[in-house]
């Protein structure tokens, strides 16, 4: 009797094996028919990336042929040259990073503005009283030197007119304690990001613009390298619908969305991640209508013309180089 | 021609350098030729060579600063030797924490001001000095000892009359090693938040792929080593000098 039991476990066990070994070999195959791309983030896995977090969990990738594999940014990792060099066919940068290469002569272009609005503010407590740029004035403002938020600081206090030693200004990392410790009277950051930190621990904030001040400079950029581009055009205009079609997910399923986040970032906070995609999606879907076409010669010179003033750059670059037009 | 190795060392790789980037084969954003460094150099030498000194001088505030808690430190461990006992293994398990590491909370704790970038410089010169300090107060032959034991000297005094010129060839031979440490540690605090200084001018063309500045901003960094090195080496040998010492091989 035992033994006949032994028979049987036995034989179930080497079914259930060939079962598993044809289906892992089916899907070898199905990856093998699929083109491998690699994608690049910008920064660590949060949900400013939902829309290709949700693309890849959906299976829209997989559906659209291709088998994705999602590596996140983080200091001191250039999507840019990663991409450039070939090891990694896209990436998310900012537009500014875009231009920068083009000057430097790095075979990269923009391919989609995800974030066509700058993404980035200063902000301070509600009841410190600074809502303007003139009020930064005899204030201490934190900027993460070195960065773009220094010369968008620097732009801010021309155009309002404040000079830039009337304000104290202070080196500042990612850490906000000294923010909340009142060491700091305005601080800088992303819109997704630093204020819902802040808010979170129920403080109001005043949110003031770089864009208010004039500068129109977008934010995130889906990009591929020009070589990437030539030999995989009809590919590259596929990836880039999925990732579109990933975001117009993430819109419409918001919970499922921040399931998906959570999966790349288990040691995210869910009500941290929640509310930065809520910040997100504003930014990616709301007043789109109102900024002027992304993907067009126009917008892009003026963020050019905008280096170009701050001296971020030291030569013009040419506007058409900076991003592919779909035909 | 022990002297001139080092010249014609560098000489042949500034050649080896310049003709690869004539060949056009490796992109001007990843190895930019030796003219455009130095013209980015020329361009801007004035801004350059302030961010320059402004690190030459945290690294050697930074030195000062581990030279003077060193000797505090190492007479303290020397005077209660069971606290020596006690505080060496932490202060080589300090020494094994990475510095970069350390940098984020030294800017939260004492801002992003000089001072916090010279505490930087010190906290990584401090562990050559200290150990050099604690050798040397130990390096006594035999005889020494005994001749000590006969005077019948306080510890403390035994201390300063004696063991504090014994070890000066070990300390100094550890100045040697923080000097150049006292830079790294500079430009590492100057990376987590600062709007001077030749980390400062690492990040910038780090984030703006500025290649030919970031070439600009290591050579200043070991040329601002070099430097301290040299000064260190220079005082060494004139103390040693003065004190009629033999340096330490």
């Amino acid at each position: 009797m035992k033994k006949r039991k032994f028979v049987i476990a036995a034989v179930v066990l080497l079914v259930a094996i060939a079962v598993v070994a044809l289906l892992l070999r089916q899907k070898a195959a199905e990856i093998d028919r699929q083109k491998t791309v690699k994608v690049r983030l910008l920064w660590l896995n949060q949900a400013q990336f939902a829309g290709i977090y949700a693309a890849q969990e959906e299976g829209f990738y997989r559906d659209a042929g291709f088998n994705v594999e999602i590596t996140p940014g983080g200091p001191g990792v250039n999507p840019i040259l990663l991409v450039a060099s070939g090891s990694e066919n896209f990436g998310v940068a900012s537009a500014t990073d875009i231009i920068l290469a083009r000057e430097k002569g790095i075979p990269v272009r923009a391919l989609s503005t995800i974030v066509a609005e700058n993404p980035t503010c200063f902000f301070s407590r509600a009841d410190s009283g600074i809502r303007s740029v003139q009020d930064f004035a005899g204030k201490k403002v934190g900027v993460k030197t070195g960065f773009e938020l220094e010369y968008y600081l620097d732009a801010m206090l021309k155009e309002a007119g404040v000079a830039r030693s009337a304000v104290e200004i202070i080196p500042i990392q990612f850490d906000l304690t000294p923010f909340f410790r009142g060491d700091i009277d305005v601080w800088c950051g992303y819109r997704i990001n630093e204020p819902n930190v802040v808010r979170a621990r129920d403080i109001a904030v005043n949110e003031i613009l770089p864009a208010d001040y004039g500068v129109k400079v977008s934010g995130d950029v889906l990009f591929t390298s020009e070589k990437f581009f030539n030999d995989n055009q009809e590919l590259a205009w596929a990836f880039v619908d999925t990732t579109w079609r990933g975001w117009r997910f993430a819109e419409e399923k918001r919970d499922l969305a921040i399931e998906y986040v959570l999966r790349f970032n288990p040691k995210g906070d869910k009500q941290h991640e929640r509310a930065m995609l809520e910040s997100m999606l504003g930014l990616v879907f709301a007043n789109r209508g109102s900024i002027p076409p992304v993907e067009s010669a126009a917008h892009w010179a003026g963020m050019i013309d905008f280096l170009k003033r701050n001296q971020v750059i030291k030569t013009s670059v040419p506007a058409e180089s900076c991003f592919w037009k779909r035909r | 021609m022990s002297r001139a190795a080092p010249v014609v060392l560098l000489l042949s790789a500034l050649a080896t350098w310049w003709i690869v980037s004539l060949t056009g084969k490796v992109p001007e954003y990843v190895l930019p030729s030796p003219a455009a460094v130095g013209a980015e150099f020329v361009n801007d030498w004035r801004g350059l060579l302030a961010h320059f000194s402004w690190t030459f001088v945290e690294a050697l505030g930074g030195l000062a600063l581990a030279i003077s808690l060193g000797f505090v430190v190492s007479a303290v461990l020397f005077l209660v030797p069971w606290l020596e006992k006690a505080f060496m293994p932490l202060i080589v398990g300090f020494k094994a924490v990475p510095l970069v590491a350390l940098a984020p909370l030294f800017m939260l704790w004492f801002g992003s001001g000089f001072f916090s970038k010279c505490l930087m410089a010190a906290a990584i010169c401090f562990f050559p000095i200290v150990v050099g300090l604690v050798r040397g107060f130990r390096a006594c032959s035999d005889d020494e000892v005994l001749f000590l034991r006969d005077l019948k000297l306080t510890r403390i005094r035994e201390l300063a009359k004696f063991r504090l010129w014994k070890s000066m060839p070990f300390f100094l031979a550890g100045l040697r090693v923080a000097s150049v440490l006292g830079v790294v540690g500079a430009i590492v605090g100057e990376f987590t938040g600062a709007r001077v200084g030749l980390g400062y001018v690492v990040t910038v063309a780090a984030v703006r792929i500025d290649t030919p500045l970031l070439f600009v901003g290591i050579a200043l960094s070991g040329l601002c080593g070099f430097l301290i090195y040299g000064l260190s080496a220079y005082v060494e040998s004139a103390v040693l000098n003065f004190l009629r010492l033999e340096p330490l091989e």
